[in-house]
């Protein structure tokens, strides 16, 4: 081709081209930024408005914790964690009373989830604000009536997920659930959880399958609360309560 | 503060797209800022001096200030949040949000999408919340019809900053299996995947968007099939940027995929708790050398 047309045609297609195309960046730059640094007082100033009201109503001491206590500290193996132990072991206490008390049985097994613990539990003096930032969730505790087949289901669902969910009341040794000899006969089974669980959350459409929903009218950060108020020390610890063979 | 740069070969796709409406140049070159937050989940203070994770990092009103010094130096820049604005402190117990978008319209962010727990408060809260506050919610797969929430929210947005056009989209998570149904009540989710074509057809085709950014609570990546930021990114076309959330992932620096053409789309997403703020600045040309090195490509 005519080397004058060649670049003819190579100026009039950048015309066209270049003329109808949108703009394009050519570089990007990128930063994390952190969040240090001067406040700026007109915020501050709103905040102010709102934090008056609710400091003098959480800055209550309620408990002391022996340690640090989080709901990060489980391994593959060792599929279980402190603050979810402590949590789980608390909603076995508390519920169980309630339960006795208005509907005449005991709680056999406890589940939450591992999602439902937002903040960890420091070592130190615990302030009522310090159970919302732990427990934020309006969650209330239900006890649903099962059967050993959905309590199977469970564990295999249990074993199966990323994060460690906290229980008590069973354990679960490779796959399989382990329930107290003296109980491993029955037929049904009374199960503690939160009312976001039953509702389908974090997947656990098996819940949906139980014979029976007992609501407590208990919610869950105040079964923490009144657990906390009772104890002189708050201790927990990683355990065998959830061992995976992996 | 770590920065990097990423250079583009700018792509021959783009140039495909046909923009009547933008024959004339820039007339000098634009620095287009995106400042970006996620899962803040009403850390409005610091965390306090003995957390085990972020001791005195983070807070609303150092925010606020990092917000006014990178605007006065550029004008165009835009500040979004990836959702889970609620959730997590007593403020949000007490307060049901009210405060956290009262703050966030204060501070200069021109919207954030719906996470999965911004319906923690329920429907009509929200919708209360919103009005008080105007602030702007973009949300593109969330059908909010026969809810306390329609017409409430933005299906995308378009922002002109210095002669550039950006379009925006939001992107939620399926929300069955994560919220309570009495909380979201007739709210319809719709595939991600679809809608992103959808909003890409809209902003790019018609609107003649330069600049293409959904923000998204869909998170970052799992191990499963359930749909991600990765791989929203990798089965469409033509988005610069998905700004995430919902995973709580602490990304050191962008994530850079492939697109179905093999474009670059770039993915960010800044932990939780307000601690890290995520900033992009797209360095757009006056120069024409941009679509003149694209012409010699083709």
């Amino acid at each position: 081709m005519n080397k004058f047309l060649q670049i003819l045609f190579i100026v009039t297609a950048f015309f066209v081209i270049g003329c109808y195309s949108n703009y394009n960046y050519n570089n990007v730059d990128y930063s994390r930024i952190d969040i240090i640094g001067p406040e700026n007082s007109s915020i501050n100033s709103i905040i102010d408005i709102y934090s008056d009201s609710i400091d003098s109503k959480l800055d209550n001491v309620i408990g002391f914790s022996k340690g640090l206590y989080t709901k990060d500290d489980y391994s593959n193996t060792k599929f279980n964690s402190s603050l979810g132990n402590l949590i789980a072991d608390i909603i076995f206490k508390q519920a169980d009373s309630v339960f006795y008390k208005s509907f005449g049985n005991n709680i056999d097994f406890v589940l939450h989830n591992h999602g439902g613990i937002r903040s960890s539990l420091l070592e130190g003096e615990i302030k009522l604000t310090d159970a919302y930032k732990i427990l934020p969730f309006e969650n209330e505790l239900v006890v649903l009536e099962i059967t050993k087949e959905i309590f199977d289901e469970m564990v295999l669902f249990l074993n199966n997920e990323k994060f460690p969910h906290p229980i008590s009341g069973f354990t679960i040794m490779n796959n399989k659930g382990e329930i107290d000899i003296d109980k491993s006969l029955n037929d049904k089974f009374f199960l503690a959880t939160n009312d976001y669980l039953l509702s389908g959350g974090d997947n656990m459409f098996f819940l949906e399958k139980n014979s029976n929903v007992y609501h407590l009218g208990y919610p869950l950060r105040d079964a923490f609360i009144d657990y906390i108020i009772n104890q002189e020390k708050i201790e927990s610890k990683v355990d065998n309560r959830f061992i995976r063979n992996e | 503060m770590n920065r990097r740069r990423f250079i583009y070969n700018s792509s021959i796709a783009s140039l495909s797209v046909l923009g009547l409406n933008s024959c004339s140049q820039l007339l000098r070159d634009v620095k287009i800022t995106i400042l970006h937050s996620n899962d803040v989940h009403s850390q409005i203070e610091p965390f306090p001096a003995n957390h085990d994770r972020f001791p005195n990092r983070g807070g609303f009103a150092r925010r606020a200030s990092i917000f006014e010094g990178i605007r006065s130096v550029n004008p165009n820049t835009l500040i979004f949040d990836a959702g889970d604005i609620f959730q997590g402190t007593p403020y949000f117990n007490f307060f049901q949000g009210e405060l956290e978008l009262k703050l966030m319209k204060e501070m200069g962010y021109n919207a954030a999408t719906i996470g999965n727990h911004e319906f923690d408060a329920g429907l009509d809260t929200l919708k209360k919340n919103i009005l008080e506050t105007n602030f702007q919610f973009i949300i593109s797969n969330y059908d909010f019809v026969n809810t306390k929430l329609e017409g409430m929210t933005a299906p995308y947005k378009i922002y002109r900053k210095g002669g550039v056009k950006i379009g925006v989209f939001g992107l939620g998570i399926e929300l069955k299996g994560l919220v309570n149904p009495d909380l979201y009540k007739e709210t319809k989710y719709y595939d991600p995947v679809e809608i992103s074509n959808e909003m890409v057809k809209i902003l790019k085709n018609e609107k003649k968007c330069d600049l293409i950014i959904c923000v998204s609570h869909l998170g970052h990546e799992y191990n499963s099939d359930k749909i991600s930021d990765v791989k929203l990114a990798k089965l469409t076309n033509d988005i610069d940027l998905i700004i995430g959330g919902h995973t709580h992932t602490f990304l050191k620096e962008p994530l850079i995929i492939k697109n179905k053409n093999n474009d670059n789309v770039i993915i960010n997403q800044v932990g939780s708790g307000g601690v890290y703020l995520g900033r992009i600045d797209f360095n757009f040309t006056n120069s024409s050398k941009n679509e003149t090195n694209s012409l010699l490509e083709v």
